[in-house]
């Protein structure tokens, strides 16, 4: 019997000489999206055989699509410090100005497959906010906490 | 035999009940993640019971960008879905500006006396040199998050 009690493993990320780069969050970011696409694996279907071999060419379009994004929110932690806007680590963050452009990084990333019309329903539209934003979190996070061990503060 | 399994700490399940521990955001107690260093004289899993073990044994991490106790991890409210509840940490702890070794970690509730939450092995040694260190929480939900009752 399951413990009731659950657990799962957790995910490392290790990047010498500096914060990790955008690219490996929007790979997490975007492997984390695609997840969100609930394909039946048993079904022989033809709209279920063109999502599961859609699917994986989405997670690579998204990374794409979603690392400007994070750069940029990367970039302007990073700037926020240098000007002294922020000055200590655990100022709050905020994501929300991001999202409009998560949204439509994943809406484009899904364009002509038939995921595109259900990543524009605002549930799903919420579920990516979410799971993108913990990681834009994340990466501003870091960024800052490098600029500010820069500044030595 | 020294060294670190992945498990949920029994004597956590027991605390629960007894409500030594509360996850809840801002006003709930403070939790932490320690590093195990690499070659660890102690063994960490399901029957490991405080951060003392850890520190018994003499096998945290130590090294430029790490402090001993661990980072402080942020409560999440724990929530449910379903017949489940969970919670997580968010965000995700990392450690910056950093030089060290390590093989494994533990949660620790650093307001409840040092109890221990859970253990985590990485896989083998993961060696960060002048960068940055992240460990990344699964997805909060009701099937992959980091603690969850089913």
């Amino acid at each position: 019997m399951k413990s009731p009690l659950c657990m799962d493993d957790i995910v490392l990320m290790v990047t010498n000489g500096g914060p990790h780069p955008a690219d490996r969050w929007a790979s997490l970011a975007a492997g984390q999206v695609a997840n969100l696409i609930s394909i039946d694996e048993n079904s022989n279907s033809p709209a279920a055989a063109n999502g599961r071999k859609a699917k994986p060419q989405f997670a690579i379009n998204c990374a794409n699509a979603l690392e400007a994004v994070f750069n940029t929110a990367m970039a302007d932690a990073t700037a926020q410090v240098n000007n002294g806007t922020v000055t200590v680590r655990h100022a709050p963050i905020d994501v929300s100005t991001y999202l409009n452009s998560v949204e439509s990084a994943v809406i484009s990333s899904a364009g002509g497959t038939q995921f595109a019309g259900q990543f524009s329903n605002p549930t799903a539209r919420a579920a990516v906010d979410k799971v993108v934003g913990q990681y834009l979190a994340d990466a501003i996070n870091i960024s800052r906490s490098w600029a500010l061990d820069a500044k030595g503060l | 035999m020294a060294g670190t399994t992945t498990a949920m700490c029994t004597s956590f399940k027991s605390e629960v009940m007894q409500a030594l521990h509360n996850f809840t955001a801002s006003t709930g107690n403070t939790f932490k993640i320690a590093l195990i260093k690499v070659s660890p004289t102690g063994t960490y899993g399901a029957a490991s019971t405080n951060y003392s073990n850890i520190t018994g044994n003499s096998d945290e991490v130590s090294g430029t960008g790490y402090t001993a106790g661990g980072a402080t991890l942020t409560n999440v409210t724990p929530t449910t879905s379903g017949t489940t509840a969970y919670t997580t940490f968010s965000p995700n702890p990392s450690w910056t500006s950093a030089t060290f070794s390590t093989t494994a970690c533990m949660i620790y509730n650093s307001s409840s006396s040092n109890r221990s939450v859970s253990t985590y092995d990485f896989g083998g040694t993961q060696t960060v040199t002048g960068g940055t260190f992240t460990v990344v929480m699964p997805t909060a939900d009701a099937s992959n998050a980091v603690i969850r009752i089913a």
